[in-house]
């Protein structure tokens, strides 16, 4: 049994990059994530500025956020100005995006002035979501958006454990198919609304997954192929929590305040893109930590052995 | 002399300023601060702000409840332990990024011949042996470089190596000045934000036909609510938007008018009105006794609002203003019950499913000969007794009473406007579009610097190397794709360095 397991792991750390190119692909995605979430910040306060006249209310959400800002900003300034790479900035990463989840899930269970856009959960509902106020061909296409989820990442798995270069092709493939499907959903519901869904709590968690799965498609095609094992489980995660969380996934009427639809527009888009780059680091992250732990790095590093390539300035 | 004989050097105020100055330079201590702040603002997040201490009490009891009063936690963003540590963040910032103007105008400078020499000495960090002669090799790199981006200065020739400086993005030598300071921007906007008598933040409450006036003159100027309204989505029932018909009054004069909607303020000597909530004043009635007519009112207030459907609150009387005693002097009519939309079926009002108001109705009851209160002009004697339910009415509604009628008029709103003035402002949107100019600066178009050297090798071969400039992030550090594209038109091959033969040919070339 044991065997079996350290034979999991162990495949599974073979098959990924080295170290220090997994290291490398965390900063890129954080590089570009770190801006993008910057201005999703910037357009709040804009935002909330031409709503209420207060650019900065210490809302759950804004402070979430800022605090999600600065372990990235950590991480930025410690590996600039400390050279700090390998397991613990892939720590610090795993946390930064941790305070996103927090950002986008936990200050629903806070008042909040972005609650306005949520349908009230029941506490049956949070039990068993469904989808018995949607259009029938959305709830289909929803369920087979995240079949194709995760038969992407089974199919990944089991072509990394394996050795199986070719499945990752196919692990690309479903991939695509549930991205397209994602996207079929979003626009069937954007008809439904006569306006871009990006208001609800429900809504923005399919542009989430949607922008999460973006990304990994992204780093995929651009020579990270193991991405799409550390993105695709979070999209996953994502949608399960939209389905249960959200068991009204009907159309909410949009409150005065979220009917400023150009900044709020921009400040949603920019959320999407910036979770969906953060996501992605975090993916990458969690696949260093296992090939860490597997590869018993951590002895390497204890003895002094090199941990990656100092960064520039 | 011993060391215990040695004088005790003298600490001046000069060493503490220096010292601290050297702390607050320290990342560390920027990041020290982070921590503090971070894990003070998630306090407050979970601890409400700003309620009475007793709510505190009730909710935590008393020893966490004291803790969070004395320690200022309930108003943590205005304490004065918050606005310090802020304040010291501040000066933090500035002396850590001190440093980051020298260093942008170090790389922002061009580089001399010599400096670039010393560089590529020795060969650089890719390095290859070019069969073409050093014209023709600088003719046949040039293009690839400048395909990828890169601007060419040709610094001239050291010994026999000719010396080009190749570097794109040069702007972005500023980068992380710019996104440092727009952090002290944008805390120094919030600061000045937060000072009173500078800014203003405020709530007021007007009714419809009144002009507010700040007592403390804090707002210098009336502001007198003409209507009120709420538009719905007849579909759903959902508000489409809340507007106030407003008109300001300065001195005694008015000087502007208009309507203030969720999204649409409206401003005045550099002062914000916005629509930030709504209510009901009064509900008003006319009572006609003995030929003579007189309108009175009963004052509205919410009454109680389900936190599971904020959009179900009822409205109602309070119960100490309930009673509205009658000019005889001994019968009075009770304000039962109110709603702030009803609809009348089958002769039965009942309240409609929304808080906002529609119809209005209100139930009233007729209590005469009330005990201590004797009629006026009326004979010694107990007065009879009596109470009589009115039932509802709707606006313009008439019901007759002992001697006279009681009609219901309809009801008045307010509107809840904030005021507001941000001195700040600036600052802090000076500081956002500083911040986004930096990071774009420093994570999507980062500076790139390289020296590319050419040194003429016997048999009319070419030495090319590349060696980067300062250091470059990793982010978009082409200069791998870039060094390949020369490869292609140069058509080299790539040697691991000059060697040692090399070092010593340049020793005697220099």
């Amino acid at each position: 049994m044991t065997e079996n397991r350290i034979g999991f792991w162990g495949r599974l750390s073979n098959s990924l990059p080295p170290l220090e190119q997994i290291d490398r692909n965390i900063y890129k995605a954080v590089a570009f994530g770190f801006p993008l979430l910057t201005m999703v910040i910037i357009t709040g306060a804009v935002w909330a500025q031409y709503v209420w006249q207060r650019w900065w209310s210490w809302d759950p959400k804004e402070t979430a956020s800022l605090v999600t800002w600065l372990v990235y900003a950590g991480y930025l300034h410690g590996r600039r100005q400390r050279q700090w790479t390998g397991k613990t900035s892939a720590l610090i990463v795993s946390v930064g995006f941790l305070a996103v989840l927090f950002t986008f899930a936990g200050v629903n269970f806070l008042q909040s002035l972005h609650s306005y856009g949520m349908a009230s959960p029941s506490p049956s509902g949070r039990i068993l979501g469904g989808f018995s106020d949607v259009d029938p061909v959305e709830a289909i296409v929803t369920t087979g958006f995240f079949l194709c989820y995760l038969i992407g990442f089974l199919v990944m798995l089991q072509g990394t454990v394996g050795g199986k270069q070719s499945l990752s092709k196919v692990s690309f493939g479903f991939a695509v198919a549930g991205f397209v499907g994602n996207a079929v959903v979003l626009i069937l519901r954007s008809v439904q609304a006569h306006r871009l869904t990006f208001t609800s709590g429900y809504d923005f968690s399919l542009w989430f997954v949607w922008g999460v799965t973006l990304w990994g498609l992204i780093a995929y095609v651009s020579k990270q192929r193991f991405a799409l094992l550390g993105t695709l489980p979070i999209a996953l995660l994502v949608s399960m929590y939209g389905y249960l969380y959200f068991p009204q996934k009907g159309h909410v009427p949009l409150p005065p305040a979220l009917q400023n639809k150009l900044w709020l527009h921009i400040h949603v888009a920019l959320a999407i893109f910036a979770y969906g780059a953060l996501a992605l680091a975090a993916g990458w992250s969690v696949l260093y930590l296992i090939k860490h732990a597997a590869t018993g790095a951590g002895r390497a590093d204890a003895e002094g052995k090199p941990k990656g390539q100092p960064v520039g300035e | 002399m011993t060391p215990a004989d040695r004088p005790t050097p003298e600490i001046t105020f000069g060493d503490v300023v220096r010292t601290a100055w050297k702390k607050l330079k320290e990342m560390r201590t920027v990041f020290q601060l982070l921590g503090i702040i971070a894990i003070a603002v998630l306090v407050c997040t979970v601890v409400p702000q700003g309620e009475d201490p007793q709510s505190y009490y009730e909710r935590y009891g008393r020893f966490v409840a004291n803790v969070i009063v004395r320690l200022g936690l309930d108003h943590v963003h205005t304490a004065t332990w918050f606005q310090v540590l802020i304040g010291i963040l501040l000066l933090s910032l500035v002396a850590c990024s001190g440093r980051l103007w020298k260093e942008a105008s170090q790389r922002w400078r061009l580089p001399t011949a010599a400096a670039a020499a010393g560089r590529t000495r020795g060969g650089g960090r890719l390095n290859c042996l070019s069969s073409l002669g050093s014209p023709q090799t600088v003719a046949a790199a040039a293009p690839a470089l400048r395909k990828h981006g890169y601007h060419l200065l040709d610094l001239g020739a050291v010994g026999e190596r000719h010396l080009f400086y190749a570097h794109k993005h040069r702007l972005s030598a500023w980068g992380q000045a710019l996104a440092h300071y727009s952090v002290f921007l944008v805390a120094l906007g919030s600061i000045l934000g937060s000072i009173h008598g500078l800014s203003l933040d405020q709530n007021i409450n007007i009714m419809e036909g009144d002009t507010f006036r700040s007592e403390d003159a804090s707002i210098p100027f009336g502001i007198k609510l003409d209507r009120f309204s709420i538009v719905q989505d007849p579909a759903n029932g959902s508000v489409k938007n809340y507007y106030s018909e407003v008109r300001i009054i300065d001195g005694d004069k008015e000087v502007l008018s208009g309507k203030i909607s969720v999204n649409h303020p409206l401003r005045y000597k550099g002062y914000f009105l916005s629509q930030s909530d709504w209510g009901l004043g009064e509900a008003q009635i006319e009572i006609t006794s003995g030929g003579k007519t007189t309108q009175h009112s009963f004052p509205l207030e919410r009454a109680a609002c389900p936190e599971t459907s904020p959009d179900a609150c009822m409205w109602g009387v309070p119960q100490e203003q309930a009673v509205l005693f009658l000019p005889d002097g001994s019968s009075a009519l009770v304000a039962a019950s109110f709603y702030a939309d009803a609809v009348r079926k089958d002769g039965k009002v009942s309240q409609a499913s929304t808080e906002y108001p529609g119809t209005p109705a209100l139930s009233l009851t007729y209590v005469s000969g009330i005990p201590g209160h004797k009629p006026k002009g009326a004979a010694e004697g107990a007065p009879k007794h009596g109470m009589q339910e009115l039932g509802f009415l709707l606006p313009g509604e008439t019901k007759a009473l002992a001697d006279g009628t009681v009609k219901f008029i309809g009801i008045t709103k307010s509107t809840g406007l904030g005021v507001r003035k941000d001195f700040g402002l600036p600052l802090v949107w000076i500081g956002f579009i500083t911040s986004m100019v930096g990071l774009t600066m420093i994570f999507y178009f980062p500076l790139q610097r390289s020296i590319v050297a050419f040194e003429p090798r016997g048999q009319g071969r070419t030495l090319l190397t590349m060696a980067p400039y300062g250091r470059a992030g990793d982010l978009a550090d082409d200069s791998s794709d870039v060094w390949q594209d020369m490869l292609k038109q140069v058509g080299g091959k790539v040697v691991a360095g000059s060697g040692a033969n090399a070092e010593q040919e340049e020793s005697t070339s220099d």
